[in-house]
């Protein structure tokens, strides 16, 4: 685990899976987003927010998907709660973006949700990162990604890692 | 009446999983984490069990291990459902003795047609 540190490319790659995961996500539970702009800066809305962790050898980082309550609301089933939805929707979205790291021949490993909630939230890096900001009609979403990687770690291709199921169902 | 046990630390995945379990005319029983699934795994007798993966104390895999290790539940079905989807990961379900891997965002059809199939 050692040596890892900040790389403006591999950050920035990363931040583009999570953009990609999270329109995924969101369209995967009938809320289609579009990128937003600088609005989400004033709005006195409640942020409801979901924080988790992924490491593996050659990367490690946090992922952050912080939304108005609207839109985690339009997203959760029936039978749902809004502060237990948003920790398994970020549970849902770093899932997909484990997925699209495994491609690139990263592999990592994710840690359990944490939920938060506030008024502009926003999380405070050592460097500068600014959020994938997307707008729906039910609210704004943002996804911050913080990464520490190797020193040599390449993420600009998909590699010939095996390629992950893209299947609803496998049975044995 | 089929026993289903369903092991997720989302409550809202949990109740909408029974929802349209119990609606299909299954029985079902929840557990928060696999320490607690193993609890309920040794206190009832199930048809199935349904498995989160990623989850505090007790993931899914280790669960689904823990749970094969006893002869008793060599022939319990069980079915992976999960976020992940890395293929080590899937391997391991399968060598452990699991049944299938169903991938999140759940369709509820096709699970509970699976569920179905599973127990028949």
């Amino acid at each position: 685990m050692r040596g890892f540190i900040e790389i403006e490319s591999i950050s920035a790659r990363c931040s583009s899976l999570a953009a990609s995961a999270c329109l995924e996500l969101f369209e995967a539970y009938g809320l289609s987003l579009a990128r937003g702009n600088e609005d989400w800066r004033e709005s006195p809305e409640q942020l409801i927010s979901g924080v988790m962790g992924f490491v593996g050898p050659r990367v490690r980082g946090t992922c952050l998907l912080a939304a108005e309550p609207g839109a985690v609301q339009a997203t959760c089933p029936p039978e749902g709660r809004m502060r237990d939805w948003v920790g398994e929707l970020s549970n849902q979205l770093v899932g997909r973006l484990k997925k699209k790291m495994l491609s690139r021949g990263v592999e990592v490993a994710l840690t359990t949700p944490i939920v938060l909630t506030g008024v502009r939230l926003q999380p405070l890096p050592r460097g500068r990162i600014e959020p994938t900001a997307f707008t729906s009609d039910k609210g704004f979403v943002l996804v911050w990604v913080e990464v520490e990687a190797a020193q040599n770690l390449s993420m600009d291709s998909e590699q010939a890692e095996p390629a992950d199921p893209d299947v609803d169902l496998l049975l044995f | 009446m089929k026993k289903i046990l369903i092991v997720d630390d989302s409550e809202t995945i949990r109740q909408q999983l029974a929802a349209a379990l119990e609606r299909a005319g299954f029985d079902v029983v929840e557990a928060i984490d696999g320490i607690e699934g193993l609890e309920q795994a040794q206190e009832h007798q199930f048809d199935l069990a349904i498995l989160d993966v990623n989850m505090p104390r007790l993931n899914g895999l280790e669960m689904l291990e823990r749970l094969k290790l006893d002869p008793k539940f060599t022939k319990l079905p069980v079915l992976m459902l999960t976020t992940e989807a890395q293929q080590s990961m899937i391997e391991r379900a399968k060598k452990a003795g699991a049944r299938g891997w169903m991938i999140k965002p759940v369709k509820m059809d096709l699970l509970v047609g699976t569920v179905s199939k599973l127990v028949g």
